[in-house]
């Protein structure tokens, strides 16, 4: 029944998806990222309305599936964005937006409040001395940022990051609902090919581990060489 | 007074919970005291008119009830029809999680040697093309469907090997298409085809897409049928479960011959499907 040399040639056709999946895990990673710094940043400026709706835009997202998200972007972003279009006198055909677009939407919107918690426990870590320090030695603010908070914020937040990219790439599996074709889908054409689903599936969790601890020894290697100076 | 209404209602509990302990009993013992075997059949669950939760949460539908009819017929076997999706069921069907899966299902020469398959069908499946309005006369056929854009299909199920059958013998005429998760629900996808987000939707036509093109009064041309198969229910392959398909093909033999395939055809699709048998 089950066939070990179909589970060989299952994983080297998933293989031929992974850098594909990387690419947009890592896209929506980094929109996510500079969207959740972008929210960490307003609502550390306290703005009395505008800080009350971010909350509660960031309690409705972390609180729906993403694949309840993904349903609602496919079927409404492509009105919103004729609409919103449409203000400007252009003209957008709503169905030919691409899906590839539907899921970076999705999935960057969903993890930018992930991404925004992140940040700020990093920024909380910071000891505000150190930028009292730089502001006494004379630095800019953009000196101070690219000096002092960036580096140690970055590090701090590094292994939650990557945890979240782990996690994308694994959320990643529901694209196949608009046609994007990641790890997880091909597993399932390679399935519907050779019609041994089983075999399939083991050789998808095997990629998927692979790409884990890959990443994992990548990330642990950078940490080491961040931290280098700071410890 | 207190104390009396406590005991009252306390009594009362125990007397209800006899009663329903003496009914248990009698149910108990009114099974046949012969060997029992209990068959997992695994159905789509959201596929009207084909096979659905109905209103009141139990499974219906063409399959269900035909199941529930060879059911009947046969001693020794009992089905227990759960409700999975088409990658799910295969898988379940593969490991012998489930000794039996329905749904809708097309023969193809790995399922053949991978299952075992009931001599008789279950009533054919109609593969039908439904094109946006303005297409009529531009899509009639598969031939007519190089350059369109077809609706992403799912990669288990008949549509994808239809398209993929249809591919490898014309490569000179070759049909593009996505594949996608089965999860946009064919309403919504008829819809699309409605907008012209898609020009043709391939279908198999037994899944209530007339009702849904009338009843949202969709400008939509549906072409004939462009292939016919007969469907199956696909049993896993073991020792023991050969008496099964051997048995089930009788069953569905007899409920042909005494047209309650075409009474449950008639009931859930509108029209008597054993027509197109060939």
């Amino acid at each position: 029944m089950f066939d070990i040399i179909v589970v060989f040639e299952s994983f080297v056709e998933i293989l031929k998806v992974v850098p594909k999946t990387l690419l947009l895990a890592l896209i929506i990673l980094v929109l996510s990222f500079t969207l959740g710094a972008t929210i960490t940043y307003i609502q550390s400026l306290n703005i009395p309305v505008v800080r009350q709706v971010i909350g509660v835009l960031q309690s409705f997202l972390r609180g729906t599936p993403n694949v309840v998200l993904l349903y609602l972007v496919y079927y409404s972003l492509p009105l919103v964005l004729a609409w919103f279009l449409g203000l400007f006198n252009v003209t957008f055909d709503p169905t030919s937006l691409n899906s590839t677009a539907i899921v970076i939407v999705t999935f960057s919107i969903c993890y930018s409040v992930f991404q925004s918690e992140i940040i700020r426990g990093a920024l909380h870590s910071l000891d505000k001395d150190q930028i009292e320090a730089a502001q006494s030695l004379g630095y800019s603010t953009t000196q101070v940022l690219r000096k002092v908070i960036i580096p140690q914020v970055m590090m701090e937040a590094l292994p939650d990051t990557m945890n979240a990219f782990l996690i994308i790439i694994k959320a990643l599996s529901l694209a196949f609902l608009v046609t994007v074709v990641d790890i997880f889908a091909q597993a399932r054409l390679v399935g519907a090919q050779s019609f041994s689903y089983l075999e399939a599936f083991v050789a998808a969790a095997l990629v998927y581990w692979g790409i884990c601890v890959l990443l994992t020894y990548v990330i642990d290697k950078l940490e080491n060489r961040m931290r280098r100076g700071y410890a | 007074m207190k104390r009396l209404l406590l005991s009252i209602s306390f009594a009362a509990v125990l007397l209800v919970l006899a009663a329903c302990g003496g009914e248990e009993e009698s149910a108990e013992g009114a099974e046949e005291s012969g060997e029992v075997r209990t068959v997992e059949v695994a159905v789509s669950s959201s596929s009207r008119p084909l096979s659905y939760v109905g209103d009141d949460g139990e499974l219906t539908g063409y399959e269900p009830e035909l199941l529930r009819a060879i059911d009947e017929k046969l001693e020794g076997y009992e089905f227990n029809m759960e409700g999975a999706s088409d990658s799910a069921g295969e898988i379940g069907l593969d490991t012998g999680q489930y000794d039996m899966l329905a749904q809708g299902l097309i023969l193809s020469p790995e399922r053949e040697e991978s299952y075992l398959v009931p001599d008789e069908s279950n009533g054919p499946s109609l593969m039908k093309i439904f094109a946006t309005g303005d297409q009529e006369g531009e899509i009639e056929s598969l031939d007519d469907l190089q350059g369109k854009n077809v609706v992403p299909v799912t990669p288990t199920g008949g549509v994808f090997n239809l398209l993929n059958g249809y591919n490898e013998e014309h490569p000179d005429n070759q049909i593009e298409f996505d594949t996608s998760d089965g999860g946009i629900p064919t309403s919504d996808r008829l819809q699309e085809v409605n907008d012209g987000v898609y020009d043709a939707l391939v279908h198999p036509s037994n899944l209530g897409q007339q009702e849904i093109i009338e009843e949202a009064g969709l400008d939509i041309h549906v072409t004939e049928p462009v292939e016919i198969n007969p469907t199956y229910f696909l049993i896993h392959d073991s020792e023991e479960n050969t008496e099964l398909r051997d048995k089930v093909s009788e069953a569905l033999a007899e409920l042909k011959e005494e047209g309650t395939v075409s009474e449950l055809s008639n009931e859930f699709y509108g029209e008597d499907i054993l027509q197109y048998e060939e």
